[in-house]
């Protein structure tokens, strides 16, 4: 990630916000200018909740560049606790307890690091509830 | 506006390394093959079909490229829907066909996966994700598609079987594919015993990246008689696009856009499902081919890994799936597999497929996918001749 | 000599540390070492990892937000955040401001990082306590650390991880609660080179059994005497005290020297379990005693860093601490959750993996 795209984005990956629709009240967790469901443009900025359920998970084992140090990790698409679906990587668990793990909660990571410059992007991962 | 768009021409290269070619290579090569057999008949417009070449090549301007390799003056496009980049460039040669403002279009897809080692050739082709919400994560396409095949193990009470019983029928059809980059048979016990790549999914559930080059000529049919005898008509070319990541879905368990596609399709062509004798699907991974089943309606919902065990996608089946081995043994050279599987299409339709002729088929249905689903394109070709 | 009572109140606190230990054993299986003469000669049985993906400003943060938590405030309201830490994952770029926007502090605030190695964390904590003192607001300081040890040395069985963050305030806001109150302070300042890095370094290094007396020793009791002194306290006064634990002697040993009792330093003393947390190791004490201790009660605080120096505290708990104790993870609740790591793991986690 770029300096600008982590400035832009860090709102959003510090604390989890994503976009409601006024009109419908629909709720987005990516980016959105206007309701994919019912086109208005009255949209708001709303805090996501920090809990949730996952909904499936699986553990990646052949990476991606630059990923290659945290093999095996664990991707999960979470529904979280107001029912929007969202897609993280689930920390602190291992792929032997990840079928067992239901709920999960929200914890701040290092996502990724820029390989020539160092510049880090910090977000939200979930890990198993407490 | 024309009335009909028809295929009067095609080109190929076997999907695999091929170190000795760069991009302009592969390009010129499948290009020159479909012109040279119908001897070079004038072109009015080019289309390249191509997912990535900036991060895979550092090659941008491929249009100009392509013009360049041939010598030609005129027009040129780059179509660029990620895995779809190869269908969508075939809707898209139909609809200017169709127009009447062009006759005679060379639509070439290529793809050069070969330059860089798998890990960077995997991350570089996964950019069909979203860069903001997926690939953050490190996530390869291939665990996109293993969280769809976990949540569908799991909604349907799936085992891993009819998967491999999906795979092994793509390892069979192309052991005598001329084309293809994986021609070894497979079978259960060495599919149940293929290293993890993304639980549920494992290394044979996936297609392999390979450089690869096809083309072809698509005509409208008044122009193609002043060069040609034998060629398929494009019967309906129709596309649908559905949410960037599979978060924004409303079911993780179907691809929308394949199900607005066909339908719209089977409609344009004046033609039911019964009716089609062979299926060109995108298996990208096999989840990708049991859900693709159920969304052109062959399948009911969750009952394509019923389909697969029982009715079956061979060759020699009611229905065959992939007669050349799909994505998965054919190969996938990411904007250009949508080329490929029209070619194989038309080849069949033709009666040019060689040792993998089917036995006189009249009627294909082509699916193209890009992304996780985003974009998907069904052709319908049909035998004129 | 009595000093005016500074009467700063403590709204929140938390803690975090990683879950992930190792066990002072295995690394002696590494290089062949005799597990229970380290294990004697450190005081130490396990400590603290990160996980891979975290670094000293992730733990920062996690503590940050639980200290929110329990102060009940918003975060608006801070106007001052500065973290100690001597592992920042940024030589230049403040980790204070990353801590600002992942608690959605506001923009108008007074922020940055300090390095006095271990002390740093209780550096931040005067800084604090004083913004708040003069400015009558509300203020959040950080102590931090994920410590290097090179490979072998003493440091790589002692160095632990963690972080932990209070929050201030003059007065207490509307709706919100005191937990404590810091009464006085004192610091001992010497120049010391008892351990230090170099800019460029990835591994600090130490001058051996030179940290005991003229440095750790000299330091710790000198804040303790000062700052007694100042106060009119004896050790018999205080319910609780937590000094600076770079191992597990060091501080029972001050402990005796200054006539404290062992009982005295029940919730305060973890090193054993998670070793050196450096910047927020002494305040890691001082947070568990607030999770267990009653209204009413004294602590006295001794932080110790090398280089070198020491921060002594003199601080009264109130009633808001019963119940704020359980609107976040608490100290040992920490400590228990955790999964072991073999040395292979213990290096890949720490980054000592040339890739």
């Amino acid at each position: 990630m770029s300096a600008p795209e982590i400035w832009r984005n860090a709102k959003q990956r510090y604390n989890l916000t994503g976009y409601r629709c006024k009109k419908c009240g629909k709720t987005f967790f990516t980016k959105r200018i206007v309701c994919r469901k019912c086109k208005s443009k009255d949209l708001e900025e709303v805090l996501l909740p920090w809990e949730g359920a996952i909904e499936t998970y699986t553990v990646v084992r052949s990476p991606i560049d630059g990923y290659e140090t945290k093999v095996p990790y664990i991707i999960g698409l979470i529904k979280l606790k107001n029912g929007v679906r969202i897609l993280s990587e689930i920390v602190d668990c291992e792929p032997t307890e990840i079928e067992k793990t239901k709920e999960v909660e929200l914890v701040f990571r290092v996502l990724s690091k820029d390989k020539e410059k160092g510049l880090i992007t910090y977000g939200f991962k979930f890990r198993p509830k407490t | 506006m024309n009335d009909g768009v028809v295929i009067s021409s095609y080109g190929l290269l076997r999907v695999g390394e091929h170190w000795d070619k760069s991009l302009r290579d592969l390009i010129a090569e499948a290009s020159i093959n479909a012109l040279e057999k119908v001897e070079w008949p004038p072109v009015d417009k080019v289309l390249i079909a191509n997912a990535a070449s900036e991060v895979l090549t550092g090659q941008g301007n491929i249009s100009a490229l392509t013009a360049d390799q041939l010598g030609l003056d005129v027009p040129s496009v780059r179509i660029e829907a990620a895995d779809a980049s190869g269908g969508l460039a075939v809707h898209e040669a139909y609809l200017a066909v169709k127009s009447g403002v062009y006759k005679n279009i060379l639509v070439v897809g290529a793809e050069k996966v070969s330059e860089h080692v798998s890990a960077i050739s995997v991350h570089r082709s996964s950019i069909s994700l979203d860069k903001d919400y997926e690939l953050i994560y490190g996530t390869p396409v291939s665990s996109i598609y293993a969280l769809l095949m976990k949540a569908y193990m799991d909604k349907f009470k799936v085992s891993r079987e009819p998967f491999g019983q999906f795979a092994v029928e793509m390892h069979k059809n192309a052991v005598e594919n001329p084309y293809a980059q994986l021609r070894f048979p497979i079978d259960i016990r060495s599919y149940m015993e293929s290293p993890m790549v993304s639980d549920p999914l494992c290394l044979l559930d996936c297609s392999p990246l390979g450089d690869g080059a096809a083309a072809l000529i698509m005509s409208s049919m008044e122009y193609a008689k002043k060069f040609t005898d034998k060629y398929v008509e494009v019967a309906a070319s129709s596309a649908a696009s559905d949410a960037l990541s599979i978060m924004d879905r409303d079911s993780i368990l179907e691809f929308k856009a394949t199900k607005i596609a066909s339908e719209k399709a089977f409609k344009i062509a004046g033609l039911t499902r019964e009716k089609v004798d062979f299926l060109e699907i995108h298996d990208v991974y096999t989840v990708s081919a049991l859900i693709t089943l159920e969304d052109l309606g062959y399948a009911e919902k969750g009952a394509a890994h019923k389909y697969v065990m029982e009715r079956g996608v061979s060759r020699e089946g009611e229905l065959p799936v992939n007669p050349e081995g799909g994505l998965k043994a054919r190969g996938h050279p990411i904007g250009a597999t949508g080329i490929y599987q029209i070619v194989e299409a038309t080849m069949q339709l033709m009666e040019e497929a060689g040792s993998l002729q089917l036995n006189e088929p009249n009627v294909s249905l082509v699916q193209s996918m890009g992304g996780t689903g985003s974009t998907v394109i069904v052709n319908i070709l049909r035998k004129l001749f | 000599m009595m000093t005016k009572k500074l009467e700063v109140n403590i709204l929140g606190w938390g803690a975090y540390i990683p879950i992930y230990r190792i066990k002072i054993d295995e690394i002696c299986l590494e290089w062949g070492e005799d597990p229970s003469r380290w294990r004697k000669s450190l005081g130490l049985n396990e400590i603290s990892v990160p996980a891979l993906d975290e670094d000293s400003t992730t733990f920062a943060v996690e503590a940050a937000r639980s200290a929110v938590k329990r102060a009940q405030i918003s975060p608006n309201l801070i106007t001052a955040i500065y973290v100690g830490t001597e592992s920042k994952p940024y030589a230049v770029k403040p980790t204070a401001t990353i801590v600002a926007a992942a608690i959605n502090a506001s923009a108008r605030l007074s922020s940055a990082d300090l390095e006095f190695a271990c002390k740093a964390g209780t550096e931040a904590m005067r800084i604090c306590i004083d913004h708040s003192l003069v400015n009558k607001t509300v203020s959040l300081a950080i102590g931090a650390d994920s410590a290097q040890g090179k490979p072998r040395d003493a440091l790589e069985y002692s160095a632990g991880a963690g972080a932990v963050a209070f929050i201030f305030s003059k007065g207490v806001p509307k709706h919100a609660e005191s937990a404590a109150m810091v009464l006085h302070h004192f610091s001992y300042v010497t120049d010391t080179p008892d351990f230090w890095r170099c800019n460029g370094r990835k591994y600090p290094s130490h001058a051996e059994r030179f940290t005991g007396a003229p440095a750790y020793f000299k330091h710790t009791i000198n804040a303790a005497k000062g700052l007694m002194e100042e106060v009119g306290t004896r050790p018999s006064d205080y319910d609780h005290v937590v000094f600076h634990q770079p191992n597990g002697k060091f501080p029972l040993k001050a402990a005796k020297i200054l006539g404290f009792d062992i009982k005295q330093l029940k919730y305060g003393f973890l090193a054993d379990k998670i070793g050196n947390t450096y910047a927020a190791n002494a305040m890691i004490g001082l947070a568990s005693i607030l999770d267990n201790a009653n209204p009413g009660e004294k602590i006295l605080m001794v932080s110790y860093g090398s280089g070198a120096g020491s921060d002594a505290f003199d601080m009264m708990t109130r009633e808001g601490v019963q119940v704020k104790r359980e609107l976040a993870p608490k100290v040992l609740d920490l400590i228990s959750k955790k999964k072991y790591l073999t040395y292979g793991l213990y290096a890949k986690h720490k980054g000592k993996l040339i890739m």
